[in-house]
């Protein structure tokens, strides 16, 4: 735990956040959550999966 | 009508209008005085505006006397969510974060084509800080609740636009969606919901979550009542990068063709573990009308469900953390709880791991896509609970409970419905189409709508309020 609130606020304090004391448990736990999530994301490659190109917007503008 | 003398619906209302029987004085009139009784503890308002309300109503009652009509919006009343600016007033975001310039004396694009087809806009409506944080009761705002139980949260972000409509304060609400805003408090309290596709409807003057997400549209009684809304705000904007250069589609004429012969797929997994018996049963009686209706039913799984509605939690905390840097840095503690955590949440994300979410986006919808060659329509509880008590809405064993993240990096149109009530609180169901399919699913929602009556059923204020 004490590593993890050390990692917590290096990132915070990198992203220039000066979060008080009262919210570093909050973001703790959120930092938990996060990187199971990106896990999660990571897990897709590491299935062989066949990626299309990049893109950002939600639908292709096939119309315009 | 319902007791209150209110048109339950933008097509009855508009008809009614037509016919003599009804002004749009009288309605809008008689759906603020309905707001003087009830939003003081309902909280759909964050401002009104009677006066230049009472002006366009009377302007459209004078218009259409003599024939100039608009068509179904003409004297309207709709409510707006606060984050899209409108010239009467301040824009918040229910932040006290936000410029109070931001936005000042102007319109949304959306507003204004909203008024351009004779609506009334009667006010601002309540959201989530910045359409994310939960409301908190020291902040100078309202904290909106449900009206079927007010111990009970309306569901958000878009939720005095919900809970308003549900109210009869207005016949619908403009909401945003960018993980399930306006589908979750049309199902929590108990109306309809129209996602459109992405970039159909442009977000110009609107305070923005997540970029390459955020979504515009209406929440009302009916799928025909959204789809005269999303008839009146769709359509290409250059202030909007992401807006699609396609006129919209003619969405009424045709919405009464029904269902028979349709491919609909029926999600269950990962929609209904741990779910009460009452959501089941209400989810399963919604497909059998479905079928009653003619549809082609059979049942499918969702692709990539886990990774992808991980990979739009992602996505959102970093669009809005490259927005709210600067002053989430200096200001942290003048946000919501819930807003900072998860906006500061972007800084445990990478560059690499954003871009990894988006290429998991790119497969998802390759995968979906090949899922709607197969099915016209897919089906799936918009959220396996009622609404939970207000301070268990975030919990995150609710929060497994909501079934909207998944599409929002997708991009299809969906529609959010009403479909039985489970302990006296509204359930409610989500169908999603191809991309710009819009009339497709407009007539499904159209056809439940006739067999079904969960959308006419609206809340008794005086019972909620005690």
């Amino acid at each position: 735990v004490d590593e993890d609130r050390a990692v917590v606020q290096g990132l915070l304090h990198r992203a220039g956040l000066e979060v008080p004391e009262p919210d570093i448990s909050a973001m703790i736990q959120s930092y938990g959550a996060t990187g199971k999530m990106i896990e999660l994301l990571y897990a897709v490659d590491e299935a062989g999966e066949e990626w299309p190109a990049l893109r950002f917007t939600a639908v292709r503008r096939a119309a315009n | 009508m319902d007791p209150t003398g209110l048109p339950l619906t933008i097509e009855a209302a508009s008809a009614a209008l037509r016919d003599g029987s009804l002004t749009s004085v009288e309605m809008t009139s008689r759906g603020l005085e309905r707001a003087d009784q009830h939003d003081d503890w309902l909280g759909s308002f964050i401002a009104r505006f009677e006066e230049s309300a009472l002006a366009r109503a009377a302007q459209a009652d004078e218009e259409l006397a003599r024939g100039h009509d608009l068509g179904p919006l003409h004297g309207i009343p709709i409510g707006v969510k606060d984050i899209f600016a409108a010239r009467e007033g301040a824009t918040t975001a229910q932040s006290v974060v936000l410029d109070p310039a931001w936005g000042a004396g102007k319109d949304a694009v959306v507003v204004s084509r909203l008024r351009a087809a004779g609506a009334v806009i009667v006010g601002k409506t309540t959201t989530m800080e910045f359409a994310i944080g939960l409301p908190e009761a020291a902040k100078p705002f309202p904290v909106p609740v449900n009206p079927w139980r007010a111990e009970c949260w309306p569901g958000g972000s878009s939720s005095g636009s919900s809970s308003g409509v549900a109210a009869g304060f207005f016949l619908a609400g403009i909401g945003s969606d960018t993980g399930g805003s306006i589908r979750i408090p049309a199902a929590l309290c108990g109306v309809t919901g129209l996602l459109p596709t992405f970039g159909l409807v442009p977000r110009t003057g609107v305070v923005p979550l997540a970029f390459s997400i955020d979504r515009v549209g209406p929440l009302a009684l009916t799928a025909w009542d959204c789809a005269a809304v999303l008839q009146a705000i769709a359509g290409p904007d250059p202030g909007d990068p992401d807006s699609v250069d396609v006129p919209p589609a003619d969405l009424l004429s045709g919405s009464d063709e029904g269902i028979a012969g349709m491919r609909i797929g029926v999600v269950r997994e990962h929609h209904l573990e741990g779910a009460q018996a009452a959501v089941v049963e209400a989810y399963e009686a919604a497909i059998d009308t479905l079928r009653e209706l003619g549809a082609q039913l059979s049942e499918t799984s969702l692709p990539l469900y886990h990774e992808l509605t991980a990979a739009t939690l992602v996505t959102i905390w970093s669009e809005a953390g490259a927005y709210h840097h600067r002053t989430l840095g200096r200001r942290w503690s003048d946000y919501t709880a819930g807003a900072r955590t998860m906006i500061g949440s972007s800084a445990f994300i990478s560059g690499a791991d954003y871009v990894q979410a988006q290429r998991v986006r790119g497969v998802a919808q390759r995968r979906l896509g090949e899922l709607f060659a197969q099915f016209d329509l897919l089906v799936t509880p918009t959220i396996s609970m009622p609404a939970p008590p207000l301070e268990a809405s975030t919990s995150p064993e609710n929060g497994r409970r909501l079934h909207t993240l998944y599409w929002n990096l997708l991009g299809n149109p969906m529609l959010a419905l009403p479909i039985g009530f489970a302990d006296g609180l509204p359930l409610g169901m989500q169908i999603a189409a191809s991309p710009f399919a819009e009339t497709t699913l407009l007539r499904a929602g159209r056809a439940f709508q006739r067999q079904t009556d969960w959308h006419r059923r609206l809340p008794e204020l005086e019972v909620t309020r005690g």
